[in-house]
């Protein structure tokens, strides 16, 4: 029974040496953490001073959007403690990413009364105001932000033709709904929409332009795609493979548009896909359908803010729109 | 032989026993409204009349039926017991969207379980949560999407609306145990696999609010909990 001795002997030995090392291991990645920690914390404390001074008057000591000068905004400054974000790559119901976070604070909101930062602030000043705007939610220390969208960086072009069939999708989509048959804000849902906070909401009216989410078909990508969180705005991305089968009864949109329009739509939906024909598609087929309808989409959207009027643009309505 | 009498003895004895603690016992009872109900406010439908509007909408936040029942409240327990069989709550769990209102109106669903949203009514509806614990999400729910799928991981009770149709509003309950009920239109309910213990019972109300009681429910036995909720 010797042999047996020596083995246990032999464990012991290589047991000790092997966690002696984990636990070297553990103690380098120790530092290594704690390192970033300390980063962090120090950007926490810099960026908080800067919120007192550039950020508290409208969003509150405590970040919950209720600052001395709040009352009297509208739309009302962001309650940062309910991780509610409208303005993100990242998909419905997600937190932003740090970079959101950035572009928003950087590029402040058009229509509003949140200023481009950037003109005021360093780079450093802003990345540090946004590690201390999200210790206001504790949704940012249980959960990690999705990942963002792909959104095309060289979207197709806009054309005549995929104005018409976006023009189709929004009818499809019933954006309507909400936006109007022309996209004016005036839809039969526009009246009584709320936000997560109760406060009154309108559809924005796309005439005016001047997205609060960005310039450009990208942004217009985004918001569809992303949806506005805290607002009525839902996210779109994952409806775009709608069969020609789908569309017998069409009379719910003669709510808000002519026939001519509905014969339109039914003379598009002659062209699509059936459900049988969508599902010997392959899965790259389908997603390029898909991705062809949601810039159709954007591109339809963007060519009713072209007829906006620059008298619009100077005195536009600054009660709270969706986008 | 003397040995083995006693054993059947003694599993003759224990047998009964077993069976009645694993019965288990029930709890069921009424809740009713107190004082003079309001009387039932009629919703205007503002947007696709000729689907929604079939029939009269009500409010729903506040149903009282014969007897002054109270219809959708909560009753849960608080303090289960382990081990419960979740699937005393049912095998499929579903929200129809039906004359654009929500049924059923509050909807159980265990955690990590599918809930599946029906759009019946083939027009534009958005699924609007407002969760906590989970990711709260709004996404569309256009014509031709029958069916949308969910789960939610953490037990939690959070309002689920539709933008487009400003009345609808509905209730998802995420449980992590099946001793649960809701109230039937005359405020009825029923809990049942209950072991044998003393329990406290929550009643819960989306208008009313929450109020708990204790009860000792013996093993195979119904106690009844009756309870009434007020403004
Ligand atoms: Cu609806």
């Amino acid at each position: 029974m010797k042999w047996l001795k020596w083995i246990g002997l032999l464990c012991v030995f290589f047991g000790s040496s092997l966690s002696g090392q984990s636990y070297m291991s553990a103690a380098t990645d120790d530092d290594a953490l704690a390192r970033k920690y300390a980063q962090e914390i120090a950007s926490i404390e810099r960026g908080r001073l800067v919120y007192q001074q550039a950020c508290e008057a409208c969003h509150g000591a405590n970040g919950d959007g209720n600052g001395p000068y709040a009352e009297a905004l509208n739309p009302r400054p962001r309650d940062f403690t309910s991780g509610q974000y409208k303005f993100r790559s990242t998909p419905g119901g997600s937190l932003p990413t740090d970079n959101d976070l950035y572009n928003t604070v950087a590029n402040g909101v058009p229509r509003t009364f949140m200023p481009p930062w950037k003109n005021l602030l360093s780079e450093e000043n802003i990345r540090d105001v946004v590690a201390y705007i999200k210790t206001f939610s504790p949704l940012f220390r249980e959960r990690e932000p999705e990942t963002p969208i792909v959104i095309a960086s060289e979207p197709p072009p806009a054309t005549e033709e995929s104005i018409f069939e976006g023009e189709q999708v929004y009818k499809i989509m019933e954006c309507w709904s909400c936006h109007g048959a022309k996209g004016h804000g005036d839809g039969p849902s526009a009246g009584e929409l709320e936000d997560d906070w109760g406060h009154k909401i309108k559809p924005f009216n796309f005439a005016i332009g001047r997205y609060k989410s960005g310039e450009g078909p990208r942004a217009i990508y985004k918001a569809i795609n992303t949806g506005l969180d805290g607002t009525p705005m839902p996210s779109y991305r994952e409806d775009y493979l709608y069969p020609r089968d789908a569309f017998d009864d069409l009379s719910n949109l003669e709510e808000v548009y002519p026939q001519s329009e509905i014969d339109e739509l039914r003379q598009y939906l002659d062209t699509i896909p059936t459900e049988a024909q969508l599902e010997e598609m392959s899965e790259e087929e389908q997603e390029s359908l898909a991705e062809k309808r949601r810039w159709a989409l954007v591109h339809y959207v963007q060519s009713l803010s072209q007829k906006g009027s620059l008298l619009r643009t100077l005195f536009f309505d600054n009660t709270d729109e969706t986008q | 032989m003397c040995k083995f009498n006693k054993l059947w003895i003694t599993l003759l004895l224990i047998f009964p026993l077993g069976l009645l603690y694993s019965q288990g016992g029930s709890l069921t009872g009424k809740v009713t409204f107190e004082g003079e109900p309001p009387a039932p406010q009629e919703v205007k439908i503002t947007k696709d009349a000729n689907v929604c509007g079939k029939e009269p909408h009500y409010d729903e936040s506040l149903l009282v039926g014969e007897n002054k029942g109270l219809q959708n409240v909560v009753v849960s327990i608080m303090n289960p017991p382990k081990g419960g069989d979740m699937s005393q709550l049912g095998k499929e769990f579903a929200i129809h969207q039906m004359g654009c209102t929500y049924t059923p109106h509050i909807c159980l669903v265990p955690v990590n379980t599918p809930l599946l949203i029906y759009n019946d009514d083939g027009i534009l509806h958005n699924l609007h949560t407002y969760s906590k614990k989970n990711p709260s999400f709004n996404i569309s729910q256009p014509k031709f999407k029958k069916k949308v799928k969910k789960t939610f991981k953490y037990p939690e009770t959070f309002p689920i609306k539709c933008d487009v149709h400003g009345w609808m509003v509905g209730y998802i309950v995420v449980v992590d145990h099946p001793y649960h009920a809701v109230t039937n239109e005359n405020g009825e309910y029923k809990i049942e696999g209950l072991p044998a213990g003393t329990y406290q019972v929550q009643f819960w109300h989306e208008k009313l609010g929450t109020i708990q009681k204790e009860v000792t429910i013996e093993a195979g036995a119904t106690a009844t909990l009756d309870v009434s909720m007020k403004m």
